[in-house]
């Protein structure tokens, strides 16, 4: 990636031990994580979630009940993990400092998992700010016809509008990625329109890293770098 | 290009390092004792690499006791434990090192015993390595160590595309085992010395070895799918590997939009109309690389855009079969031309839906 002269951010995913941890137990016989209530979840974050690209209002979600986790691995020590949603332990939210108005921390019932899990007192962490940093015009990108209703809905002839989008990452394929320089972040936490980042401050970023969190990984994606196409940032 | 210490120890499992040098502390009593027993105790032909100022003495291990000199041949000593005094009597290298010593047999044993050791139980087969030769079992164990442990040390080094399978990483584990039967002790070295000239050995044939398979990209192997109906609708990985243009970085996998079991799932007059449109299963509008694992997921160039493709996606399929029905409806109702407008917005639609994974945030394609 090829960046212009932006403030920084930093993606924000969970490491590749985490992912694999949850990988592991979600795959396994009898299955060793679960959200149990996940299909009534989807039912409230999927219109949400695949609203229209260009409406950068603040996506809540109403009505969400508690998030049912249910896992019998004792070791699930992870302070960010993605399960499907976002989970943030409290040592995290504490570190991360997020407000109310900058994103949803919804309730998680982790009454079914063992004592370690539930001393983690995760949260599920909905991102509410939507945000457009990149520079149209010099990034790879186009528009394209996309339907914007819930996903069940989808028809052939449904209703499509016409909405911006990064191309599609590609092996090999190196995408130009431009960002605005006068891109300025709606809170520390938020979603990149047009590709599903989820974006950081370098503040928010430079907190996490302090408190020696470990299982958030932080990538750079505003900066050049050369000769490797990436730098990834351990804390 | 150099490895970085840092990262190329990553991944690297304590106590799984100390392969030799932990048998020895078997025998010895600690590692003290072997430390002790190994400095100093130089001679011509036989020897292994040791820690710390060892480094700079690397020294070639007894080869087949045949072709060794009787001066490179350890010598019991009194006092040695007698399962070592039987192993060094047996054909092959050995290590003598003061009142200790280590056979081949001794070896094995401990090969056996960790978790990889089915594999390099299979290399001794498949290689036709000698169990009894310390120099084979030192190479059995590095091809183990290259199967399973070579992709975590190079696992921030997209361009080398060494993966858990696939060509790279079988010809990886092959070079190394040689390398290893002919410098023994040069695995030992980089991962429990962190010894940089060994690793850039170890680097130097990960390097050839990706260029002698000819590809930078890693492909899962897949199966051939065959349909009943016509075989442009047949899932064919020699096909659509070709179709795709797979990928240099990271390990990919070939996901088909609108899926295999969803067509086959079809009645056949509607898939017959499918093909009469000129659409085809494997054509590329209706492919698209997704990363495999969660290392590819997670990095460059993906940046955890698209989703992991890991294995099979039922919940993906049972969407795609909702919403592929009206399709198959209309298709034996309206022209060819008609049906295939319709089957490419559909796979355009899946495509966009990848990104936000049908409304799931989910790193998975389930």
């Amino acid at each position: 990636m090829i960046h212009g002269q932006p403030p920084r951010l930093w993606l924000l995913t969970p490491t590749v031990d985490s992912l694999s941890a949850v990988a592991a137990l979600q795959d396994a016989k009898p299955v060793g994580l679960k959200v149990t209530n996940d299909r009534q979840l989807r039912a409230i974050v999927a219109p949400v979630e695949t609203a229209d690209p260009e409406a950068m209002t603040p996506r809540v979600l109403q009505g969400a009940p508690a998030l049912r986790l249910v896992t019998t691995e004792s070791d699930l020590a992870f302070d960010y993990l993605d399960v499907g949603y976002r989970l943030a332990s409290a040592k995290l939210r504490d570190v991360m400092g997020l407000s109310a108005e900058d994103a949803q921390l919804l309730q998680v019932d982790a009454s079914k998992c063992p004592p370690a899990v539930r001393d983690k007192d995760y949260r599920w962490l909905h991102l509410t700010h939507v945000a457009d940093p990149f520079d149209r015009e010099q990034s790879d990108g186009g528009y394209a016809d996309v339907y914007v209703g819930a996903p069940e809905a989808w028809h052939p002839d449904a209703p499509t509008v016409r909405r911006w989008r990064l191309a599609m990452p590609g092996p090999g394929r190196s995408i130009r990625v431009c960002w605005r320089a006068d891109f300025v972040a709606p809170a520390p936490l938020f979603q990149a329109a047009g590709v599903p980042w989820t974006l950081a401050t370098d503040a928010l970023a430079k907190r996490i890293r302090a408190a020696g969190i470990s299982d958030v990984l932080l990538q750079d994606v505003t900066q050049e770098v050369e000769p490797a196409p990436y730098v990834i940032i351990h804390q | 290009m150099v490895v970085s210490r840092k990262f190329a120890l990553i991944g690297v499992l304590p106590g799984r390092a100390d392969d030799a040098l932990a048998v020895l502390d078997a025998m010895t009593g600690s590692r003290t004792a072997t430390m002790q027993l190994l400095q100093g105790n130089h001679q011509p032909g036989i020897g292994l690499f040791g820690p710390t100022d060892m480094a700079a003495r690397p020294i070639q291990l007894a080869q087949a006791a045949g072709a060794a000199a009787p001066a490179s041949r350890p010598i019991p000593r009194p006092g040695m434990d007698p399962a070592a005094r039987r192993a060094l009597g047996q054909a092959g290298g050995g290590l003598a090192l003061g009142a200790a010593a280590i056979g081949a047999e001794q070896a094995m044993r401990e090969a056996r015993e960790r978790s990889d050791g089915e594999t390099t139980e299979q290399a001794f087969e498949t290689f036709r390595l000698d169990r009894n030769k310390l120099a084979d079992v030192f190479a059995a164990r590095a091809y183990s160590w290259a199967k399973f442990y070579g992709p975590w040390a190079y696992f921030w080094y997209f361009d080398y595309n060494l993966g858990w399978t696939g060509p790279v990483n079988e010809t990886f584990a092959q070079a190394v085992m040689r390398h290893e039967r002919e410098y023994p002790g040069t695995l030992g070295s980089a991962v429990t010395q962190s010894n940089q000239q060994a690793w850039d050995v170890i680097t130097g044939l990960l390097e050839r070895s990706s260029a002698a398979v000819g590809v930078d990209q890693q492909i899962i192997a897949e199966r051939n799918r065959y349909s009943s109906v016509d075989d442009a609708l047949s899932a064919k990985p020699s096909r659509y590997n070709a179709a795709a243009k797979v990928p240099p970085l990271g390990i990919w996998r070939i996901h088909h939009l609108i899926p295999f079991a969803v067509v086959a799932g079809l009645p056949v007059p509607a898939q017959q109309a499918f093909v009469a449109a000129g659409w085809n299963l494997d054509r590329a509008e209706n492919l698209i690389p997704l990363p495999a694992n969660n290392a590819t997921y997670t990095g460059p160039p993906n940046f955890s855009v698209l989703p992991i493709h890991a294995g099979g996606h039922g919940q993906y399929n049972i969407q795609v079969g909702l919403w592929i029905g009206p399709i198959a409806a209309r298709a034996v109702l309206q022209s060819p031309a008609q049906t295939l407008t319709d089957l490419t917005a559909f796979e355009n639609q899946l495509r966009a839906y990848l990104l936000v994974r049908l409304g799931q945030i989910h790193p998975r394609l389930l």
